[in-house]
């Protein structure tokens, strides 16, 4: 190895312990500040306690939009993986014009500022007439989980021969038969990564949320911020640490099931 | 950078490149639509930001998308909020398109 080359790990090295360093210090902070016994967020916590964690219990309105949440994201990733897969299959399949432009539209919100997607379907909403908070929250976080399946089944179909749809046929499975024997287990890992970060985006969506709760309709990272503006205490840090385990969680059933190799490529 | 071939790297250094000149000419050119793709998708995800700039800097300042939240949610102001919606739409697509034409441009030159 040339002193260049080794200059030049070293610098990687380093680069890399530094941005972990960063983008962990805060993780570490909120869930330390979370078992500590103090109201305010000192560091390090003058003594260890678990009360924040039983105020998240009876904390006005958090539970509540904790249930809300879930609903919505297990409902709208639920939707979204049956919608995207079939444009997904439309698109892979199919041949007609505007084909590019329609995937691009379809996964566009991925790219578009949320606000923006936010602001127009609020409008868009009002114009249809749809005023209920509880069906245009699913409907707007529809849209914004389907780029993710749309964009991960994509990719995966285009790998899949589609002659072994044909195979499996002529073996004499009924088209049923082939499509859930053949198509799922190959789209499995796809349904799967997809299906979390969806899971996930659903969960944590602030800007587009914020158009269409009520008083009685919020959603956990609504009903969160609101809760920092009013009183700013460590309750916040536990539900804060519930999310990260949360997301640590998923991704270690990630790592089990496909590899955490393949869900960084997406 | 996975995608790039190990071996013209290799045939590199056996025409006497040394690393430097290697990476100049050979993997940086390679790379360089990808960097303009993830230079446009970090820009169009920091001008967009909405819930960390309103959390860390409050109502001392405003970027474009803390005001536009702000004047639909705050003041009720729907017409500023979708002019300075309506901009924020066009620099997010303006920048999707120009990165995809200069890493078009990239691609076919390299």
């Amino acid at each position: 190895m040339t002193g260049l080359e080794r200059l030049g790990t070293w610098l990687v090295w380093t680069m890399a312990a530094l941005c972990t360093v960063f983008l962990l210090t805060p993780l570490v902070v909120t869930s330390v500040v979370s078992f500590g016994s103090s109201a305010v967020f000192t560091l390090p916590p003058p003594g260890w306690s678990m009360r924040w964690y039983e105020r998240l219990l009876f904390a006005r309105g958090l539970m509540q939009s904790l249930g809300t949440s879930l609903q919505i994201a297990a409902l709208s990733t639920a939707i979204s993986l049956v919608l995207g897969t079939l444009c997904a299959i439309g698109l892979v399949r199919g041949q007609f014009p505007g084909r590019d432009a329609i995937s691009t539209f379809l996964v566009s919100p991925l790219m578009l500022p949320g606000l923006v997607i936010g602001i127009a379907m609020l409008q868009g909403f009002k114009v249809m007439g749809l005023r209920a908070a509880w069906p245009s929250l699913l409907v707007a976080h529809v849209v914004i989980t389907m780029p993710y399946v749309l964009r991960t089944v994509h990719s995966a179909l285009s790998l899949f021969d589609f002659t072994m749809l044909d195979a499996a046929r002529t073996l004499g499975c009924s088209y049923l038969r082939a499509v859930w024997r053949v198509l799922v287990p190959a789209l499995a890992p796809a349904f799967l990564t997809s299906g979390m970060f969806a899971f996930l985006a659903s969960m944590d969506n602030y800007p587009i949320s914020i158009f269409f709760t009520d008083a009685w309709t919020k959603t956990l990272p609504i009903q969160m911020l609101q809760f920092v503006e009013e009183r700013p205490d460590p309750t916040i840090a536990a539900i804060s640490t519930g999310l990260i385990l949360l997301a640590v969680l998923a991704l270690i059933i990630g790592d089990r099931l496909v590899g955490l190799r393949r869900l960084a490529d997406f | 950078l996975k995608l790039i071939d190990p071996r013209l790297r290799e045939a590199g250094a056996t025409l006497g490149a040394s690393p430097l000149y290697t990476f100049r000419h050979i993997v940086l050119p390679l790379t360089l639509p990808g960097a303009v793709s993830g230079i446009a998708f970090v820009f169009s995800m920091s001008v967009s930001m909405f819930v960390i700039p309103s959390l860390l800097i409050g109502d001392r300042f405003q970027t474009l998308s803390t005001l536009t939240g702000r004047s639909f949610l705050l003041m009720r102001d729907e017409r500023l909020g979708s002019t300075t919606a309506v901009v924020l739409l066009f620099i997010a697509v303006a920048i999707v398109l120009a990165s995809t034409w200069i890493s078009r441009r990239l691609g076919d030159r390299s």
